[in-house]
C-alpha cells in the first residue's frame, strides 16, 4: 500500500513538471511578448511575421487611417449631440428620426472604412498571415460600435 | 528423568535414523518465505508491475503535456482576444466617439 502511494505521488509530480513544461513551451515566447507590451504595432508585426517592409506599409496605412478615423469620430460626435440636443429640447419626432439616421448612417461609413482599412493591412501581409488577421478581426468589426472595454486604458492618439 | 537400565527407548532412539527424502525445492522455499515476511524496496515493486505502471505512467505524461500545451494554447488566445480588442478600439471612430469628451 506504502509503495503505491509513493508510486502515485511520483507520477503526480511527473504529470505536474511535464505539464507545467508543456505549458511554458506551448505558445511561442515572442508573441506572448508583442501581446504584452500592449502594443498593436509590435503585436501585428511578430504575430503575423511582418517583414521590414510589410510592417513599414501598414504603419503608413494606419498612419493614414488615422486621419480618416479622426474625421469620422468627430462626424459621430457632432451628429450625436445634436441628437441629444434635439431630444432634449423635445423636437418633433420626424427631426430626432432624422438626426438618429444621420447617426446611423455615419456608423455605417464607419463600418464600411474599418473593413475597407483592414482589408488593405491583410493585403500588404502574406496570404496566409493577411487570412488570418480578417478572420481574426473582420467579424469583430461589425457589432463593435457599442461601447468599448472598459479595462483597455484606451491612449487613443490621432496626429 | 534420566532412563533406566531396563527402559528399551533408549536404545531404540539411539538406533533411530532419519532418512528424508531430499526435496529440492526446499531451498527456494525457505527463500520464499523469507521475502514474504520481508518487506520488498519500492524498486522490487516497481520492477514487479513494471508493465501496469508503465501504461500508467506514459498515459499520465501524454495527458499531462496534452493539457499544458492547450491551457497555453488558450491563455495565448486570450491575450490575443484582448488584443485585438483593444487594437480595434484605436481604429473605431463609433468607439472613440463614445469615449472621448
Amino acid at each position: 500500500m506504502k509503495h503505491l502511494v509513493v508510486t502515485l505521488a511520483a507520477l503526480a509530480l511527473a504529470a505536474t513538471i511535464t505539464a507545467g513544461i508543456a505549458y511554458r513551451t506551448g505558445s511561442s515566447r515572442t508573441v506572448q511578448a508583442a501581446l504584452a507590451q500592449e502594443d498593436a504595432m509590435e503585436w501585428l508585426r511578430v504575430d503575423f511575421g511582418l517583414t521590414d517592409a510589410q510592417f513599414a506599409a501598414i504603419k503608413k496605412l494606419h498612419d493614414d487611417y488615422s486621419l480618416i478615423c479622426e474625421e469620422h469620430c468627430r462626424a459621430i460626435q457632432d451628429a450625436t449631440r445634436t441628437l441629444r440636443t434635439l431630444k432634449a429640447a423635445q423636437a418633433s419626432p420626424a427631426d430626432i428620426a432624422a438626426a438618429d439616421r444621420e447617426v446611423q448612417s455615419l456608423r455605417l461609413v464607419c463600418e464600411s472604412a474599418i473593413a475597407t482599412h483592414v482589408r488593405r493591412c491583410a493585403a500588404e501581409m502574406s496570404p496566409e498571415a493577411g487570412k488570418r488577421y480578417l478572420a481574426m478581426v473582420l467579424p469583430k468589426i461589425k457589432d463593435f460600435d457599442h461601447v468599448a472595454p472598459p479595462d483597455l486604458g484606451l491612449h487613443h492618439r490621432h496626429p | 528423568m534420566n532412563p533406566t537400565p531396563q527402559d528399551p527407548l533408549g536404545p531404540v532412539l539411539s538406533a533411530w535414523r532419519v532418512n528424508p527424502p531430499p526435496d529440492p525445492a526446499f531451498r527456494p522455499q525457505v527463500w520464499q518465505r523469507l521475502r514474504r515476511t520481508t518487506p520488498a524496496s519500492w524498486g522490487a515493486y516497481l520492477r514487479a508491475h513494471a508493465g501496469a505502471w508503465l501504461l500508467v505512467a506514459g498515459v499520465t505524461l501524454v495527458i499531462a503535456g496534452w493539457g499544458g500545451r492547450a491551457a497555453a494554447a488558450a491563455r495565448l488566445e486570450a491575450e490575443r482576444e484582448r488584443r485585438v480588442i483593444a487594437y480595434l478600439v484605436e481604429l473605431d471612430p463609433r468607439v472613440l466617439a463614445l469615449t472621448r469628451p
